[in-house]
């Protein structure tokens, strides 16, 4: 069962690909299937692709769910 | 303060012997603490929550959640939110099966695909003022899926499919190599998941919680769900078998099948039973069985004197498919196989067929490493 972690794209990459942060770790995931992505959009992704773009405000609530089910540790990072 | 998110994934290792596949080991990481957050919760509060958390197959989570909560109180649905709920998940299953088809398949030639397919999905999701697929949105998928390469009628049957298979269409050459050549790989008997395993399920989910749904078996037995197990009666299906080429084109019948199941929901004709079933355990327990792309889902709500959340339970579809003693394993014991790079592209064209709803990693190992 997959849990669809909200990431923010941070670099826009050739070839439809960006490079997003998962609340602080990044990652380059293909965006090929969702229409003209933007640095600072919210997208959920899933095994290398991001399906679709959520609003900010939602993307924080549901990391703030997952933080609350232990799926995101809340580690302190230096 | 950063958080670090878990990647949750399948392992899938198979063991070689004289040849052969001796065994398979699967082991998978899956999110725990859903029943933990739901707990105390208003049914309205999880039934919020669920299709957030749960995203890939959002409608199927979110009218699972509704579906048993229903069940749970005793309250009936509406045919109009019946047929809404259905419609959701009917196309998000279209979008599901037809990504994971491309994205897999496409390999780097993912990008001369991508508008078609971004056409279809956001067809997919426009809904009208009643939550069904619109009408003009389900005309919009056919002419996406016909431009994809899968015009209505292409996959009735074997003599459709061959036609098919010979044309031109861009999702006809996508398959072709392996519906011809590695066709029947991996073909077993086929013991399907059906509704009839419904209450059976219900009972032990409300007695075991997540140590069931987490490793699920019925008396023994490890049934298969998803679109080969719920097409075993499709007279294409039935002609082709069910190896790997069965599990593709069964993905693809009911992606063909769609458009004419969501205008059937428009017309207030069609049968829903077999996309939604509700089914209400007294005491206020609940159970919803949905169809999703993946195979049946089943949600258990039971709700505390207060009509608050007291257990919540989801058995994805996923865990039957990549049981360790499941569907997937069952396919792959006793082939004969070996540790080369084709044999790999093999089992993971199987493997990706089963579509398991998380990465997964592949590792090959000789018995005797043991």
């Amino acid at each position: 069962m997959c849990l669809a972690i909200p990431a923010e794209v941070i670099e826009l990459l050739p070839e439809q690909m960006a490079r997003v942060s998962l609340d602080g770790v990044g990652k380059i995931v293909s965006v090929a299937l969702v229409e003209g992505v933007a640095v600072g959009d919210y997208v959920v992704v899933h095994v290398g692709f991001a399906l679709t773009r959520i609003d900010p405000e939602e993307a924080l609530q549901t990391l703030a769910l997952l933080r609350e089910m232990g799926q995101i540790s809340a580690e302190t990072v230096s | 303060m950063n958080a670090v998110p878990r990647d949750d994934r399948i392992a899938i290792g198979i063991v070689l012997s004289g040849g052969r596949v001796a065994g398979v080991e699967i082991t998978a990481r899956r999110p725990t603490g859903v029943g933990r957050l739901a707990q105390g919760r208003s049914g309205e509060a999880v039934t919020a929550l669920v299709p957030r958390l749960f995203a890939l197959c959002a409608a199927a989570q979110g009218v699972a959640a509704a579906t048993a909560l229903s069940a749970a109180r005793g309250e009936r649905v509406s045919a109009a939110v019946a047929a809404a709920q259905a419609s959701a998940v009917l196309a998000e299953r279209l979008v599901e099966l037809l990504r994971g088809t491309i994205t897999t398949l496409a390999g780097p030639a993912l990008p001369s695909w991508a508008p078609l397919l971004r056409d279809v999905i956001a067809a997919a999701r426009r809904v009208d003022q009643h939550g069904l697929v619109a009408a003009d949105a389900i005309d919009e998928i056919e002419r996406g899926l016909a431009a994809l390469g899968l015009p209505a009628g292409c996959l009735d049957d074997a003599d459709a499919c061959g036609a098919w298979l010979a044309s031109a269409a861009p999702l006809a050459v996508l398959h072709r190599p392996l519906l011809s050549a590695d066709a029947a790989f991996g073909a077993s008997v086929i013991d399907a998941l059906t509704a009839h395993d419904d209450a059976a399920i219900g009972d032990q989910l409300a007695r075991r919680g997540a140590a069931f749904a987490s490793r699920p078996d019925l008396v023994g037995r490890v049934p298969e769900t998803g679109a080969l197990a719920r097409l075993m009666t499709h007279p294409l299906i039935q002609n082709t078998g069910a190896g790997l080429a069965g599990r593709l084109l069964a993905r693809l019948v009911e992606v063909a099948a769609t458009p004419a199941r969501l205008r059937a929901l428009r017309r207030g004709d069609a049968e829903i039973g077999d996309v939604v079933r509700s089914i209400p355990l007294g005491d206020g327990i609940g159970l919803a069985a949905v169809e999703c792309a993946r195979g049946r889902l089943h949600h258990l709500v039971a709700l505390d004197r207060n009509g608050l959340i007291r257990q919540f339970e989801i058995l994805a579809p996923t865990e039957w498919n990549f049981h360790p003693q499941g569907p997937l394993a069952r396919a792959l014991i006793g082939r004969a196989l070996r540790d080369t790079e084709a044999d790999r592209g093999r089992v993971a064209h199987l493997v990706a067929a089963f579509d398991p709803c998380v990465g997964f990693d592949l590792h090959w190992r000789e018995a005797a490493d043991a």
